[in-house]
């Protein structure tokens, strides 16, 4: 954990809701490099304010990978990385004294910008919405040893499942597409038991509000999953296609 | 209305367009790639080809109006799909992509374009051009093979330009072959994959075979 | 005058939860959507019980200040969940659930609560299993389990690394499914800034429109706060950034009672604090201590490296001092030791807070590859932070508030002093005591959200008179008003100091004084410091931007402004408790060898804390404990 300082020059996009944005360049000084990105993004803040400036506005929660809530496009990649990694488990390390970094909210038609980086996401929600889940009422489930899942099946479901819906997938696609992230929750679903009855109709609907909300088309070009701070393979795609497909086969039976 | 709401969505517009490709790939592409390599054969073994095709003129006529349909499916679902992505990242500024995202991909509106160029270009050149004929086991049949000779000798700024798009073919299809399947569902995946291998060499070798004609005519 | 009823059903204790959804009033199912329910926070606690009563057919609302439900704190849980479901065949039952719990929290939890959550804690994973969450399975395709701290059995069910996060997204899920049909809508980004009553009982909210900046007000029958807990009141804790007090803190100023603020809970292996700019804690997963061994150099500030040190200058305290549980003590006793070694000058790693965690012995006994099975993506996730390398240096470990035990008073119903007014999840107090258990929060959070509240909600709505209160109502006016105003102050301060400021040092005063241990002394001092503190905060801090958009630094100020008044009941309340128990440890109140000894005769009761005005000394009032089924003793861990 060797101490090092380091000093930066971000330019930041600054952006009121409802008017046009534009980059502003600020200086990070006597950065430790054991800082997290975000805790950086402090650092700036605590002096804007103190200069009567006001702060950088931008989301976060957790601070350790998992809620989903930060991002921002740094220096050209979501995450400021390819690593596997969120922007909050970003660490100063990552750079070097005297870089300069852009620094941009997740752009997306389907992500309107709502604060400098704070964006919209709320239409990976309305995706949810329509069919990411398996629907059982509380009280009516059998009980839980009644259905044993092959391990590799589970295993590949939580694959599927670990998506923190940030949002980098789209925001790295260059079509602003939402494939990834619905691909992961049907997939998860079509990989267990407990998704089958509602397999057809889950997709179908689940696309359909996907591509009502503004989302591209998928090119097929893997941004997404080189973005995707979990690892979500785009082998999901493949299967969100294949039941795509056979939904409508199925839907006749 | 259900199949045209189908076929309409994200994934379905890229069905039509897998599947169109497809089919000029495997009707028009592969055939014609086959029938070129008979002009290494020399010219009666060519021309031979070539009357013979004109004999299975209803099946050519099938296929042509194939190809017609397909192409048009293909281009509208591609100008739909590419204008419906460059409005959803409509909003870019610093934005890289990483090094994952290939030449390829990144042209494939332009290269397909390239194609459609090219086609035109292609049919107007040796499909509705008065051709000469010549005399084949005491049948008398068009010169296909002269007037592909003719058309490439000493004309190097042609023979250039079609290169050119054979490159563009090449492209295109090293991007749309793994492409197009993983549209079908069949996983390709990120890195290390064959698949991605495989259509990367088909997509050469179909462009470098295409490309012999006009070399081989040229320098003949 | 409150009364503190527990309403805790008559009958033996297996029988009372049955019994007492036998006893309840219904309400009939057309009547239902008559009927509408505020639920505030979207956690496990909350995103559950909104989607179940929405199942039910009430009317739900919904609120959180996360841009979706399904970001609430609850994602970060990483261990897993409890029950008694017994797969193993190891001896686990739903009493011996009941009984671990009782005893984990040193006797100071409510038996008829624990008893229930221990009963359908079953029922939990069954549901869970049928929503598709993926927990992790054996090859045979069952349900796989584990152990973890504070029990002998394996009872823990678990999604990898991310259960929190799996049962979120689940309970989210069936709360997307419930919007979707339009039975609970759905209010993001909007934060609950005051709770409204009116003749006694909770009628609503006022919330703040965290974009626009828009105070709003909603009216409902009933108002469930599942808010979850205030560590943050300690500036640094594994919580997440926005976790705050607020939502419980402005209903005790409504008249609902606080029970055991002081008892908080301390996780022994955290990553150190390495710099001011420190924003939040990272836990690393309790179950390290199977194999690592803690220790720190038998020299005072020795500055040599970690590997340097030779065996015998190393003190393996903990193996020292509890001979038979080693480095495996309960989390309360880990983490004091550390702290006092540290204190006494023996810490390592540059602020001197911390001691090591060295795996190298049990890397050279299993093989290096065994270990990086057991805990590859946590040497993974250590390593990302620190720049460390555990495999081959040892890691630094330091506790780090994690767990607020104390919460709302709720009784056997969960509903608050306040008619109307329910607490769920972290929110509550009821069925953790002094010390939480391992996996035991995400069981809790459920249970109530999935069967316990939608149970007893009924049973106060089915007496529930209709009238014709809408946000016109006076008592909505001025609590609008209110807390507009509370806004307007703190905009309108524009001081020296930023609200960081004083939160670290908020937090650095609540450590010193009321973190790991707590002794007279130093409580009554923070007491005298605590309203200056609270004053400076009024007169100087600088809150940037205005109200009427999306400002972050005012959302702040006001959490903090509450925490610098709640903070007083947590001092108050571990000053009243001159006892240690669990989490509360006081320095008077300790055995020759420097062990917590709890006194069951004074202190068997549970302090719920009435308000009384800000800077006024609260009133305590006292739920007696009985203790039915687990007799009363002493831990020892020797
Ligand atoms: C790092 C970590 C690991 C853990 N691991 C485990 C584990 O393995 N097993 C286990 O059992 N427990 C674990 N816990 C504890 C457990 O995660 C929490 O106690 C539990 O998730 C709390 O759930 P909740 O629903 O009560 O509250 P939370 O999940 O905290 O949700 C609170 C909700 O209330 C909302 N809210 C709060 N205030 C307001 C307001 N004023 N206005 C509007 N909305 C508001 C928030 O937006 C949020 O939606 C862990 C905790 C931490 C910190
Ligand atoms: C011989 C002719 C052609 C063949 C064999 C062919 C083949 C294909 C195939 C197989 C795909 C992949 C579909 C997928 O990703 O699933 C594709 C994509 C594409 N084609 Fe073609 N194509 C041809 C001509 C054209 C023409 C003439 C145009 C346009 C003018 C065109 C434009 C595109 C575009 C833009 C895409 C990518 C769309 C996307 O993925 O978003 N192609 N092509
Ligand atoms: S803040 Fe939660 S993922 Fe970064």
């Amino acid at each position: 954990m060797a101490e090092k300082k380091i000093n930066l020059t971000l330019n930041v996009w600054r952006q009121q809701a409802g008017q046009e944005g534009a980059f502003e360049t600020y200086q990070a000084e006597n950065i430790d490099t054991n800082a997290s990105f975000l805790e950086m993004l402090d650092v700036v803040n605590e002096n804007l304010t103190c200069a009567g400036k006001e702060p950088i506005a931008f989301e976060h929660d957790c601070r350790e990978g998992i809620c989903g809530s930060c991002g921002a496009l740094v220096a050209g990649k979501t995450h400021g990385s390819h690593d596997r990694s969120t922007l909050c488990q970003l660490h100063m390390r990552s750079f070097e004294d005297g870089d300069e970094l852009t620094i941009e909210p997740f752009r997306a038609d389907a992500f309107p910008v709502i604060k400098d980086l704070i964006v919209d996401r709320s239409a990976l929600d309305q995706i949810v919405s329509s069919g990411g889940y398996v629907s059982v009422k509380t009280g009516s489930a059998p009980e839980a040893s009644t259905i044993p899942i092959e391990k590799n099946f589970a295993d590949a479901a939580m694959d599927a499942a670990a998506c923190i819906g940030c949002g980098a997938c789209v925001a790295a696609c260059p079509n602003g597409s939402a494939m990834l992230f619905t691909s992961a929750k049907v997939s998860q679903f079509a990989l267990l038991p407990q998704g089958a009855p509602e397999r057809a109709s889950r997709v179908k609907e689940m696309v359909e509000t996907m591509d009502r909300l503004g989302f591209g088309n998928c090119s097929n070009e893997y941004e997404c999953a080189v973005a995707c701070p979990k690892g979500i393979d785009v082998k999901h795609i493949a299967r969100l296609n294949r039941e795509f497909i056979a939904s409508r086969t199925r839907k006749k039976k | 209305m259900k199949n045209t709401r189908f076929l309409l969505s994200s994934i379905g517009q890229k069905l039509l367009l897998a599947t169109s490709g497809t089919i000029m790939f495997l009707l028009f592409l592969v055939p014609h790639m086959g029938g070129n390599v008979l002009f290494l054969f020399g010219k009666d073994i060519f021309n031979s080809y070539a009357h013979h095709l004109h004999k299975l003129v209803p099946i050519v006529i099938g296929i042509e109006v194939l190809m017609l349909v397909s192409i048009s499916v293909h281009m509208i679902m591609a100008a739909r799909t590419t204008w419906a992505n460059r409005k959803a990242a409509s909003s870019r500024h610093s934005q890289k992509g990483s090094k994952e995202r290939s030449l390829a991909a990144r042209l494939m509106p332009w290269s397909g374009i390239m194609i459609f160029a090219f086609i035109v270009i292609h049919l107007a050149n040796f499909k509705f051009y008065e051709k000469s004929k010549t005399m084949l086991d005491g049948h008398e049949v068009y010169d296909v093979y002269g007037m592909v000779l003719s058309r490439f000798q000493g004309d190097l700024w042609y023979v250039g330009v079609y290169l050119f798009f054979m490159v563009a073919v090449g492209l295109h299809l090293s991007h749309a072959l793994q492409s197009a399947l993983q549209t079908y569902g069949v996983y390709v995946p990120r890195t290390g994959s064959k698949i991605k291998a495989a259509s990367m060499w088909i997509a050469t070798g179909m462009a470098s075979t295409f490309a012999i004609i006009p070399i081989i005519a040229y320098l003949n | 005058m409150v009364e503190l009823n527990a309403n805790i059903p008559e009958g033996p204790m297996a029988e009372k939860w049955t019994r007492h959804k036998f006893g309840v009033k219904l309400v009939n199912p057309s009547n239902k959507r008559k009927y509408k329910v505020l639920v505030v926070g979207t956690g496990l606690a909350g995103a559950s019980a909104a989607a179940t009563m929405a199942e039910l057919g009430y009317q739900v609302e919904s609120f959180t200040y996360s841009d979706t439900p399904r970001r609430a704190h609850s994602i970060a849980a990483q261990g897993g969940i409890n029950a008694a479901k017994n797969y193993p065949n190891d001896g686990d039952s739903t009493h011996r659930l009941f009984y671990d719990t009782v005893k984990g929290g040193d006797y100071r939890s409510r038996e008829a609560n624990v008893h229930r959550l221990a009963e359908v804690s079953n029922q939990i994973i069954d549901h869970c299993v049928a929503q598709g969450i993926p927990f992790a399975r054996e090859y045979g395709g069952n349900l796989a389990n584990r152990s973890f701290g504070g029990a002998q059995v394996s009872r823990t069910f678990y999604a990898r690394g991310q259960t929190g996060q799996q049962l979120l997204l689940g309970a989210y899920g069936a709360l997307q499914k419930e919007i979707s049909k339009g039975s609970v809508k759905m209010h993001t980004r909007c934060e609950l800034i005051d709770v409204v009553t009116i003749d006694g009982r909770a009628r609503g909210i006022i919330t703040r429109n965290l974009v626009s900046g828009e105070i709003e007000r909603h009216v409902g029958d009933a108002v469930v706060l599942a808010t979850g807990g205030y560590g943050n009141v300690f500036y640094l804790s594994t919580n997440a950034m926005n976790c705050n007090a607020s939502a419980a803190w402005r209903a005790c100023k409504k008249g609902a009672l606080f029970a055991n603020p002081c008892f908080t809970q301390i996780h022994p292996t955290c990553i150190p604090v390495h710099g001011d700019y420190q924003s939040k804690l990272t836990l690393m997963s309790e179950s390290l201590r199977n194999d690592g061994r803690i220790w720190v150099p038998k020299k005072k500030s020795d500055s040599r490296p970690a590997s340097e040190i030779p065996e015998d200058e190393r003190d393996y305290y903990l193996e020292r001092k509890y001979p038979s549980f080693g480095n495996l003590v309960p989390r309360d006793l880990a983490s004091r030791n550390a702290k006092e070694i540290c204190d006494a000058g023996y810490g390592v790693g540059p602020t001197g807070d911390a001691v090591y965690l060295d795996f190298s012995e049990a890397i050279g006994r299993l093989g290096r590859d065994a270990i990086e099975a057991r805990y590859g993506n946590l040497f993974e996730m250590y390593n990302r932070i620190t720049d460390d390398n555990p495999y081959e240096t040892p890691m630094m470990i330091y506790p780090a508030v994690h767990y607020t035990m104390g919460g709302l008073w709720v009784d056997y119903n969960l509903m608050t002093t306040v008619p109307g007014l329910y607490a769920i999840g972290e929110a509550n107090f009821s069925d953790h005591g002094a010390n939480r258990l391992g996996a035991s929060a995400l069981m809790q959070g459920l249970a109530d959200g999935y069967f316990v509240l939608p149970n007893t909600v009924n049973n106060y709505l089915a007496d529930l008179e209709r009238d014709s209160v809408d946000v016109s109502h006076p008592a909505f006016v001025k609590a609008e008003q209110t807390a507009s105003a509370k806004l307007d102050k703190l905009l309108a301060i524009k001081g020296t100091r930023t609200v960081d400021d004083f939160h670290r040092e908020l937090g650095l005063l609540m450590w010193n004084e009321c973190g790991m241990a707590r002794s007279e002394a130093g409580l009554k001092k923070a007491l005298e410091e605590l309203p200056k503190l609270r004053d400076a905060f009024w007169s100087d801090v600088n809150v940037p931007g205005s109200g009427d958009d999306l400002n972050q630094a005012l959302e702040k100020a006001n959490r903090v402004a509450d925490f610098l008044e709640f903070a007083e009941f947590m001092l108050r309340d571990a000053l009243d408790r001159a006892e240690s128990c669990g989490g509360h440890f006081r320095l008077e109140s300790q055995t020759e060898e420097g062990e917590a000894l709890r006194d069951d005769e004074a202190f068997a009761y549970v302090s719920a804390w009435e308000f009384k005005g800000v800077g006024e000394e609260p009133v305590l009032h006292k739920e007696p404990l009985v203790f039915e089924e687990v007799p009363l003793s002493q831990r020892s861990y020797k």
